[in-house]
């Protein structure tokens, strides 16, 4: 298990990335993450996520200037250690979730 | 590289500069050019203009916190680079503020009722708060427009001592500790270049300025000069006369205008925000430095001290001066005369009785605020219990009772700050709308405006509430009963003791309240005196107006005499009109003109102090048309022309003091010093208010128009039918005779006698408006704490039931229990109510400051209020079912 956990938002944008397939600019991510999560998300929120997970070695930048507008954009990649990071947090998940049904989120928790 | 900006179609340039100051480096352009494709692309043509706008602020709002957070973990990781010794500390209390500030909203937004309550009562304490404190500084606090204006003071003769150009140059060449000047009120008909008018304004002398030390926008101010006798006549203009009649013209300067029909030199104009003696003043004339001209002219002499005197040695030498006044006038002052010379700073005379007033209202927007956050106080108690579980939580965890209580008050102050600045918003509003009905007798209400010092109160009225508020609250939810609280709290008895604090705030609430509502009460009796004043006349129905008719056109008393004559035919042959007469001088309005006099069956002793008395010009009419009773001897009649013997009326007050006991009709009174008028007394007429509703009436002499002739008369018409109409039509009468004159004053008697006690009404309703805002914030407090005391007692209250205690016992239990805190408050409260309703003296009419009727019926409102505020809680209390709370103990 690496070192840290991933935080939630940085899990999102981690996800958001790979449903993009695998590399993308700072505002696909955003467009992205809304249309799923139906919840409105800041632009400066998933820069700072993207720049934090840089550092930390999940994504590198690359300076593409082959799209239409032609001027130059920050691309994203997910690295491996990213990708190692994501199966991280879904076995965490899955091993956290294991054994709560529906019934126990309902009603009351401990014997009512 | 960068493409050519697109069509920059109405973006929010604010917000993209905003976002590139706190997102600096390339990687800020690649975001605000990401932002700026979007909003063009996408959101633009799908949600239009507006919407796109609204997108593109939320955007960049939301995206401030990460900017924030950015910013410092790059500072923190540039420093451990270079080897700099971590500052956590500094680092740490942004950052732990930064998250309290989170926490803080996200609290608020998580108790959205609560909150919405507490923003809204603070944010019309706050405002009200605010606003009142602008008036305050606008009029009372800031300083006066001129240079030095703690030096600058106003001398007080009274009526005794003649207020005359001949003794204010007298003053200004003798005095030595202090500078003289004076100014006169002035009624200026402008002709040409527009309708003819009549503008307010002053005749003062030529050192006005200079005294006061003001400076013209346009040209220049009156020099010495422009003082001597046989100077042409000059003129100043103020900003709003430039503005309205003349255009703005900036050529104004040195060309000529037309007063009263005569040519004047406009030598320069006042600059906008110049604050004149009296507010009115559209224009300043120079009154020549010649003793002999104008010399009935009542004037009013400013001072200004010179270097190293004080205010008391101008006293003593202004004494010294009239000493000398009196003795070139072949007489000595009386200690009476001497006493009635002041000196008083200027502007302690400019705000009379509005600054007792106006700290009035402060002190009673101050208590209404204290009342609210006594509230918010018990909603933030009542609701920090409800979080126990919560709290007592994060306490086990581990976090520091310190750094938690921070985190509440964190809450507070956000809490406070929005309330506050929706208070700003209300108080904007407030000062902008409601400048206009403040009473005329306000001064200075031009130079209210909120500004840097308001603003400041604001915040700090913000903050403070919000630690007398918060730490209470803060402090309390913080205490460490940690088993209690995890534990299924709703299922113990709960103990009663705990909510003492609750009910001390009522108590104190309800303290506050009857001080305010008393206040309130005193002030309303007051004005209710003030209007059932009989001034001594019937003001009712009567229409005035005061035509100026301009020497050029009508030189010869004649001439005056025959218009006013074509005047009064034109209105009688109105059909509304009743009757009319002339005044000189109308009751309730500027202007006087007094006169020693002597009664001629008294032997002149040499020396004595000789009485004055006002006089007055009348018509005929007068009397019966203001329905002054006539109480001894005869009505001025036609006999009494200018050929006929010299004949006046008095008053009462002059018959008892003259003659008392004895008739006076057919004695006679001597006018004027040196052998001057001789009058035969023809008549008594009642007393009346002249000045205003509060001082009886002094002597008056009245003289006939016909004997006596004066340039400027009013006319009072009774009318029947609707008066505003009978205004209109009484005002084309006299306007149709000759359009070139000037008509002043047209309005309706009852409305200037009302607009005497403007200010009292003010003050009393308004008082009275807090009041009641007193009494309801209370109302709801009382009922928010019982409500609340209710629901935890209702175990008890359940198991008392199941054990027979009937539900009116409960019902009354409660009740009792409720008003308690009430009756302790009103105990607390009556006391300082009479200590400080003290303050209250100057501004009351005919009411003690302990006045029975008021402290009576308080005590009773606010217990009626009380009752009706518990109905609801007592009625829970009584309806608890007591199978269902057994079943969930």
């Amino acid at each position: 298990m690496t070192a840290t956990l991933l935080g939630a938002f940085e899990e999102l944008v981690l996800l958001a990335l790979t449903h993009l397939g695998g590399e993308a600019y700072g505002m696909q991510v955003r467009r992205e993450i809304e249309r799923r999560s139906g919840r409105s998300v800041a632009i400066g929120a998933v820069y700072a996520t993207l720049e934090r997970m840089l550092e930390k070695g999940f994504l590198e930048a690359r300076l593409a200037s082959n799209d239409k507008s032609g001027r130059g954009r920050k691309h994203f990649v997910l690295r491996p250690a990213g990708l190692q990071a994501l199966r991280q947090a879904r076995r965490l998940h899955q091993r956290m979730w294991e054994g709560i049904d529906s019934a126990a989120l309902e009603g009351e928790v401990g014997n009512g | 590289m960068v493409e050519a900006n697109p069509p920059q179609e109405a973006r929010p340039r604010l917000a993209a500069r905003l976002l590139r100051i706190v997102w600096p480096g390339p990687d800020g352009w690649m975001l605000t050019a990401d932002l700026e494709e979007e909003y063009q692309r996408y959101i633009l043509p799908r949600r239009g203009r507006f919407g796109a706008f609204c997108w593109y602020w939320r955007q960049v709002l939301l995206s401030l916190p990460s900017a924030v957070r950015r910013r410092l973990n790059r500072r923190r990781r540039i420093a451990r680079r270079d080897g700099r010794s971590n500052r956590l500390g500094k680092e740490n209390t942004v950052q732990s503020l930064l998250q309290d500030l989170h926490y803080a909203w996200r609290g608020i937004l998580h108790r959205r009722a609560v909150s919405l309550v507490v923003i809204l009562t603070l944010a019309l304490g706050i405002g009200a708060g605010t606003a009142i404190f602008g008036v305050v500084q606008g009029v009372v606090l800031s300083d006066l427009p001129y240079r030095g204006s703690d030096r600058l003071l106003r001398l007080m003769p009274d009526d005794l001592f003649p207020v005359n150009k001949r003794t204010a140059l007298f003053l200004r060449e003798n005095a030595r500790t202090f500078e003289v000047s004076a100014w006169g009120r002035g009624l200026f008909p402008l002709s040409g270049e527009g309708e003819p008018e009549d503008a307010r304004g002053a005749l003062v002398l030529a050192n006005h300025f200079g005294l006061l030390g003001a400076q013209a926008s346009l040209g220049r101010v009156f020099q010495p000069e422009d003082g001597q006798p046989g100077a042409p006549k000059r003129v100043i203009l103020s900003h709003r006369l430039w503005m309205r009649r003349y255009g703005s013209d900036p050529s104004i300067v040195g060309r000529s205008i037309r007063i009263a029909d005569e040519p004047c030199e406009v030598v320069g104009v006042m600059g906008a925000d110049y604050q004149p003696m009296e507010e009115d003043w559209l224009l300043w004339a120079v009154e020549d430095d010649d003793p002999a001209s104008g010399e009935g002219r009542g004037m009013a002499p400013n001072a200004r001290l010179k270097e190293g005197s004080s205010l008391a040695d101008a006293q003593s030498e202004l004494r010294g001066l009239a000493t000398r006044y009196y003795a070139m006038r072949g007489r000595s002052a009386t200690p009476d005369e001497l006493a009635g010379m002041r000196a008083v700073p200027l502007r302690d005379w400019i705000l009379g009785d509005s600054r007792a007033q106006l700290m009035a209202l402060m002190a009673a927007v101050a208590i209404v605020l204290l009342i609210v956050c006594a509230n918010v106080a018990n909603l933030l108690l009542a609701s920090g219990s409800a979080r126990r579980r919560e709290i007592g939580l994060r306490l086990a965890l581990g976090a520091g009772r310190g750094r938690l209580i921070r985190q509440l008050l964190t809450e507070s102050l956000l809490l406070a700050l929005l309330g506050g600045g929706a208070g700003l918003a209300l108080a904007a509003w407030i000062v902008h709308t409601g400048v206009a009905f403040l009473p005329a007798q306000i001064p200075r209400t031009q130079n209210i405006h909120l500004d840097a010092a308001v603003l400041v109160f604001g915040l700090v009225a913000s903050v403070v509430s919000a630690l007398l508020f918060g730490t209470l609250p803060a402090l309390r939810a913080t205490r460490n009963r940690l088993t209690a609280d995890l534990g299924a709290t709703a299922r113990t008895l709960a103990n009663p003791g705990r909510s003492w604090l609750n009910r001390a705030l009522v108590a104190g609430e309800v303290a506050l309240s009857v001080v305010l509502v008393t206040g309130a009460g005193l002030m309303l009796h007051s004005f209710w005196n003030l209007r059932g004043v009989n001034p001594g006349f019937d003001p009712r129905q009567v229409a005035v107006l005061r035509p100026a008719p301009p020497a050029a056109r009508y030189p010869g008393e004649a001439d005056v005499r025959d218009y006013y004559r074509r005047a009064a035919e034109s209105i009688s042959s109105l059909p509304q009109v009743r009757s009319l007469g002339q005044i000189q001088y109308l009751p309730m309005t500027p202007g006087a003109w007094w006169s020693s006099y002597r009664l001629a069956d008294q032997p002149l002793s040499n020396g004595a102090q000789l009485p004055s008395s006002g006089i007055r010009v009348v018509t005929p009419g007068y009397f019966s048309t203001l329905r002054i009773p006539l109480l001894k001897g005869r009505d001025l009649s036609g006999q009494d022309g200018p050929e006929a013997p010299r004949v006046a009326l008095i008053n009462q007050s002059l018959a008892e003091a003259s003659w008392p006991g004895q008739d006076p009709v057919g004695r006679q009174i001597l006018l004027g010093g040196e052998g001057a008028l001789r009058l035969t007394v023809v008549g008594v007429v009642g007393d009346i208010r002249q000045s205003d509703l509060r001082s009886a009436g002094h002597p008056e002499i009245y003289l006939p128009f016909q004997q006596q002739s004066w340039r400027r008369m009013y006319f009072a018409v009774r009318l029947d039918g609707d008066p505003r109409k009978g205004l209109v039509a009484v005002r084309e009468a006299v306007a149709s005779l000759d359009r070139q004159v000037p008509l002043a004053s047209v309005a309706l008697l009852e409305d200037i006698v009302g607009g005497t006690i403007a200010d009292s009404r003010f003050l009393a309703f308004f008082l009275a408006g807090f009041g009641l805002l007193a009494l309801l914030l209370g109302a709801v407090g009382v009922y928010g704490v019982m409500s609340y005391l209710v629901s935890r007692r209702v175990p008890e209250l359940g198991l008392r039931m199941a054990l027979g205690a009937s539900s009116r016992r409960l019902i009354g239990s409660t009740v009792g229990r409720g008003m308690i805190p009430v009756a302790l408050g009103v105990t607390v409260g009556l006391p300082a109510a009479l200590l400080s309703n003290r303050l209250l003296a100057s501004v009351l009419y005919q009411v003690g400051t302990s006045d029975p009727t008021v402290f009576a019926s308080v005590p009773a409102v606010l217990a009626l209020a009380a009752l009706v505020a518990l109905y609801f809680p007592a009625r829970r209390a009584g309806r608890v079912d007591p199978v269902k709370v057994l079943r969930r103990s």
